[in-house]
Formats: C-alpha cells, structure tokens, sequence
C-alpha cells in the first residue's frame, strides 16, 4: 500500500513530492490556513490530522480527475463541514464571539479582525470567499471542492463579495 | 447597495483580504509523528475490520453449506423412507411378487387392493 501510495503521489505531483512526508509538508500548511480560515474551529490539529489521515487512506483510489490540491481542499472541506455537523467542535458563532476585535487603530492590519468579519457570513459564503480571494482558486475549482455547479458558486461569490464589500465601508476601511 | 460599494472593485476587496488573511497558529513539531502513529492505529483497525469481514463472510458459508448438508440429509432420508414406498406402489407386480412370499396366483391381477399390496410391503419389510 505504501508501494502504491509513493507512486501516485509521485505521479500526481510530477515529482515534485516523492513520498507521504512531502506530500504532507508541502500541503499541511495550505489545508491547515484553509481550516483555519473557513472554519474557526479550536481543535485545529485534529481536524489537520483527520484531513491526511483521509488522503493516506484514499490515494490509492485516487484517479486525477482534479488536481492534487483541489482534491485536497475537497477532503478539507469535508472533514470541516463533518465536524460542524457532529458538533464536535464549539459552534462556530460561539468561538466568533471569543475572537476579540482589535481597537480602532489596529483593526485594518489585525488579521483577527477580518476572521471576525468571515465570521458573519454562512459557511458556504464564507468558503467560497476563502477560496476565490485568499487561495486563488478558479471557480470550476472551487465548485468541485464545494461539490456544487459553477452557477451557484457565481451566485454564493456575488452575494459574499457584495455583503463584504457593504462591511468593510461600513467599517470605513475601503 | 450604494454606490461607492460598486465602485470598490474585486481587485481592491481581493488585495485586501489576500493581505489580511488570517493566519493560523503555527503546527506543533510532533505533528507528522502523530500523524504516522495515528496512520499505523487506522491502518491495524482496517486490517482488524478486513480480518472481521473475512471471518464473517467465512462462518457465513459454512453455516450455508451446513443447511445445505442437512438439508440434502432429510431429503435423502425422505425419500429413503416415504418416496420408496410410493414408488413400489407404482411397480409391477411381478416385481412385488419376486420380493414377497405370496403366491403367483395372488399376484395373477394388477394390485388393486390396497390392503394386498401393504400386506406385500410389510412382508418385504420384514
């Protein structure tokens, strides 16, 4: 199996990762910003873990209709909606509440205040803006990760950026 | 929606959020060795669960080959002692006449009587 899982990820990567160790450190950090963007969970270490648990356990059926990465984030995005589901994790509007927002003059560079502000969006708008804007995703890309048409992700980025766009002027910072 | 927001273009909101991307807190060192552990754990269970499956799939057989044996058994016994006794019935007999002791002449017309022909099995049994 590990045979197997070498050679597809060499393979997948066009050599550019030739085992699981690779593979896990060039992509742990994406997938670990993805979790933390999207979904402001506190046990961020096991939910890291439980995405590459998942790949090690699907890569020898994994055939590259996507790409590498794009499979990935899909796995990511799974295991993150799951544990919302299971309510493993704290809600997420109770963790939002704990995020303290940054005083006035420090608000613009505080990152947490722009976690704060994706916060106020559903999951699925505040994924899709993640994905478009932070990870530079294509929109078909995104639409295979949210396993959704590209229609409705067009429609979920209008609606996001729009919202986005009405929060930041509201906070007066564009 | 007002119209300074339309003006706000993607490429602004875009900067702005790929500039002020949260940053998650950085991994622990000791990551990837639990990672592996916990690879080694799911990879013993998936063996553990093959293994089950195996054993499952093997008493399944077994208990299906069982009733089919059994089941071949009565048949077998069934037949042996009521469908051989329906079929004697069906016989000539001239047939019965050579595995009893009753005379020829008994024997002259075709069993019509049942109570001939079970004093004939009963002998034969005998």
């Amino acid at each position: 199996m590990i045979h197997s899982i070498d050679q597809k990820i060499t393979q997948f990567t066009d050599g550019e990762c030739c085992g699981f160790r690779e593979l896990y450190e060039k992509f742990s950090g994406p997938v670990r910003g993805l979790l933390y963007r999207i979904f402001p969970q506190c046990s961020l270490d096991d939910a890291v873990q439980e995405v590459f648990v998942k790949i090690w356990k699907g890569l020898p059926r994994f055939e590259g209709r996507s790409s590498l990465k794009v499979w990935i984030f899909q796995i990511a995005h799974r295991v993150a909606i799951d544990a919302l589901r299971q309510g493993k994790n704290k809600k997420v509007e109770s963790i939002l509440e704990e995020i303290e927002v940054p005083s006035e003059e420090h608000r613009m560079i505080h990152q947490n205040w722009v976690r704060h502000l994706l916060g106020e969006f559903s999951l699925e708008h505040r994924s899709v803006l993640v994905l478009f804007f932070m990870e530079e995703l294509s929109l078909e890309e995104i639409a295979a990760i949210q396993e959704v048409p590209v229609g409705t992700v067009k429609s979920r980025l209008h609606y996001a950026k729009q919202k986005m766009r009405e929060s930041l002027e509201r906070e007066g910072v564009l | 929606m007002s119209i300074e927001s339309k003006n706000l273009s993607d490429e602004r909101l875009g900067a702005f959020l790929k500039t002020h991307a949260p940053t998650p807190p950085p991994a622990p060192a000791t990551e990837y060795a639990r990672l592996c552990k916990k690879i080694e754990t799911c990879s013993a269970k998936s063996w553990q669960v093959r293994l089950r499956r195996w054993g499952l799939v093997l008493s399944s057989v077994l208990a299906i080959l069982t009733l089919v044996a059994v089941g071949i058994y009565q048949y077998r016994s069934y037949v042996i002692e009521t469908v051989t006794v329906e079929t004697i019935a069906e016989l000539p007999s001239s047939l019965l006449l050579l595995n009893s002791d009753l005379t020829e002449e008994e024997f002259r017309s075709p069993v019509e009587d049942w109570n001939i022909f079970a004093e004939a099995v009963t002998v034969q049994s005998m």
